[in-house]
């Protein structure tokens, strides 16, 4: 198990090494240069804006020296937020992601499993129809329809919250509801799924002969083995809601990172983008790891076969 | 003794999936509302290609009537004429991107598969790796770095989309490679082509065309993202993504701009997903029995 952890580590390490480098690659061997502005340069504030931040250096040293940085934390300096390192914008706006996309999360589980698991065990009655006709409808319903629409709705014309904005201490409510939903119901969709191909399994069907009620069942037998599917499309889901999504956080102007990193983006602010990149991929690699870890501590048979 | 005529009773395996599709109805009902709404897409897009982005300063904000039938912007320009002018770029961004991502993945997973041992194993981890990859930051960097044009939207999404079906087509590869007619096909001499070309490929396409089928959605919902941000599809050309975006920062006072390109979107999406969901059923005769 010990080996499988640190095996899934290294990797990760590989991941988060190579989207550094694919993202310096691809900034600077493209087009544009994020001094160019409308008024001409003087040249030599030109070198020595370049000589500030090292790019006049050959590729490979810049790349080296990048890569030496976020090894050792210490993060540059933002090309167009001057004076504010990428750690403090990350510092500043994970927090805001972090609260949208984690109650978003547990919006989507909270209602997703429940919904899931009612239609797998009343499958082929009125629940499990009514329920997937919903499930279906909502992934459909995109967050750049849903979240306008929301804003509009308990925003603009009820007003029981802002529009939009991170003033109030609810202000959180919105967006975390336009997220949570949408992935709710891809959530109840899979939960569906596994836990239906758990019940038609052999060691349910001994269970159902010893006369174990049918809650228990569900709880202590089916469930544990239908979570598997499910997690990993959960460990994604998670990360990806709490570093902010590029969309809901522009429908509802949230200053957290997938904003931070939009904006970073369209100015060319290329350390920032770097650095939030960075960061999406250590995200992602940490939830990974965790998915694996409890699928191993869910499912003895992987547990067993990797020690 | 088989009779002659058993051959034309017994139907190939791409005519029984198509029966087995047309029992399904929803599945029918989605078809035929894809085909009604990329029919009208597309014939919009022949008719109003010029007219779409005319300005009629006279006529702005209109709501719905039987002059606009969905109103008009800002600019007075014909929200109909837009959304389907709009719906045959954000269809063909669905459909060419898909190919683009297919087509990467069939290649990929192929030579994986083919090549076995060190080649397939460097290759697969190599996967894994770019599944833990911030995808929709990287298509954002690249529509950021680069000139934005439709050719770029193809190749950045098609490029991020291929990592699954190369891993379906792989594992498809493997199951076949040490089959009775691969290897009696082999023993006859012949080449690593031919049999890639008669025998991997027919036989993988069936599962590659369930997988595109659920990948043209995505696709098309990743590029209305871009759009909607203001990175995908450049104005005057529209595409159901910008064509949101506009209505969204109207929708207080003309909901119809927010309303109908909506619509038409998630009505295309379901379609394609419910086509998705019947098209697994019919092509994969395992799932089929199992329902």
């Amino acid at each position: 198990m010990i080996r499988f952890i640190l095996q899934r580590l290294f990797q990760g390490l590989i991941v988060i090494i190579a989207v550094i480098s694919l993202t310096f690659l691809i900034v600077r061997l493209g087009p544009g240069n994020p001094f160019a502005k409308e008024r001409e340069m003087p040249e030599y504030v030109r070198q020595n804006l370049e000589k500030l931040y090292g790019l006049d250096q050959p590729l490979h040293v810049q790349l080296g020296r990048n890569l030496w940085n976020f090894a050792t934390l210490d993060l540059p300096v933002s090309y167009r937020l001057k004076g504010w390192t990428v750690g403090d914008i990350i510092a500043q706006g994970f927090p805001v992601s972090f609260t949208v996309g984690g109650c978003a999360f547990l919006i989507a589980i909270g209602i997703g499993i429940p919904a899931g698991a009612l239609a797998a065990v009343r499958a082929g009655q009125f629940q499990d129809r009514a329920t997937m006709l919903v499930a279906t409808l909502g992934i459909c319903v995109p967050s750049l329809v849903l979240g306008p629409l929301i804003s509009l709705c308990f925003g603009l014309k009820l007003q029981w919250f802002n529009a939009g904005g991170w003033y109030d201490a609810d202000d959180w409510v919105l967006p975390s509801v336009t997220l949570g939903l949408i992935s709710a119901a891809a959530v109840a969709r899979l939960t569906r799924g596994g836990l239906r191909e758990t019940l038609a399994a052999d060691h349910i069907r001994t269970a159902r002969a010893k006369g174990l009620s049918e809650s228990v069942i569900i709880m202590r037998h089916a469930f544990r083995l239908a979570c598997l599917p499910l997690l990993n499309y959960l460990g994604p889901l998670a990360a990806g809601l709490i570093s902010g999504s590029f969309v809901t956080e522009t429908v509802f102007q949230l200053p957290g990172l997938g904003r931070h990193f939009i904006s970073s983006a369209l100015h060319k602010d290329f350390t920032l983008a770097m650095g939030l990149a960075a960061f999406f991929a250590v995200l992602i690699v940490g939830f990974n790891l965790l998915v694996d870890i409890l699928q191993a501590w869910l499912n003895p048979r992987i547990r067993l076969t990797e020690k | 003794m088989m009779p002659a005529s058993s051959s034309t009773s017994a139907p190939g395996p791409w005519r029984a999936a198509w029966q087995r599709l047309q029992r399904q109805r929803t599945a029918m009902i989605a078809l035929s509302g894809l085909a009604f709404i990329t029919l009208i897409c597309v014939i919009g897009s022949l008719l109003y290609q010029e007219s779409q982005s005319a300005q009629n300063l006279q006529a702005v904000m209109l709501p719905p009537s039987l002059d606009h039938w969905m109103g008009t912007d800002n600019l007075g320009r014909d929200v109909f004429q837009r959304v389907l002018c709009g719906g045959g770029v954000s269809l063909l961004v669905g459909i060419v991107a898909t190919a683009v991502a297919m087509g990467i993945g069939l290649a990929y997973g192929l030579v994986s598969g083919l090549g076995g041992g060190r080649v397939d194993g460097l290759m697969m981890r190599i996967v894994d790796i770019l599944y833990g990859f911030p995808f929709m930051a990287f298509v954002i960097l690249l529509t950021v770095v680069f000139e934005r044009s439709l050719t770029l939207l193809f190749v950045a999404i098609g490029a991020v989309e291929w990592l699954t079906t190369a891993r379906v087509v792989r594992a498809q590869v493997l199951a076949l490679k040490n089959l009775e007619f691969v290897l009696a096909a082999r023993a006859c001499g012949a080449g690593t082509f031919h049999i890639l070309w008669r025998h991997m490929i027919p036989n993988v396409l069936g599962q590659v065309i369930i997988y595109a089928s659920l990948t043209v959605p995505n696709i098309m919902l990743l590029e209305a993202v871009l759009s909607f941000l203001g990175l995908g599809v450049q104005p005057p050309a529209s595409s159901w993504g910008s064509l949101i975006q506009e209505g969204a920062a109207n929708m207080e006072t003309s909901p119809w701009l927010l309303i109908f390109p909506g619509g038409f979107f998630i009505a295309t999406l379901l379609t394609l997903n419910l086509l998705g969901d019947a098209l697994r059923d019919a092509l994969d005769p395992k799932s089929t029995q199992q329902t």
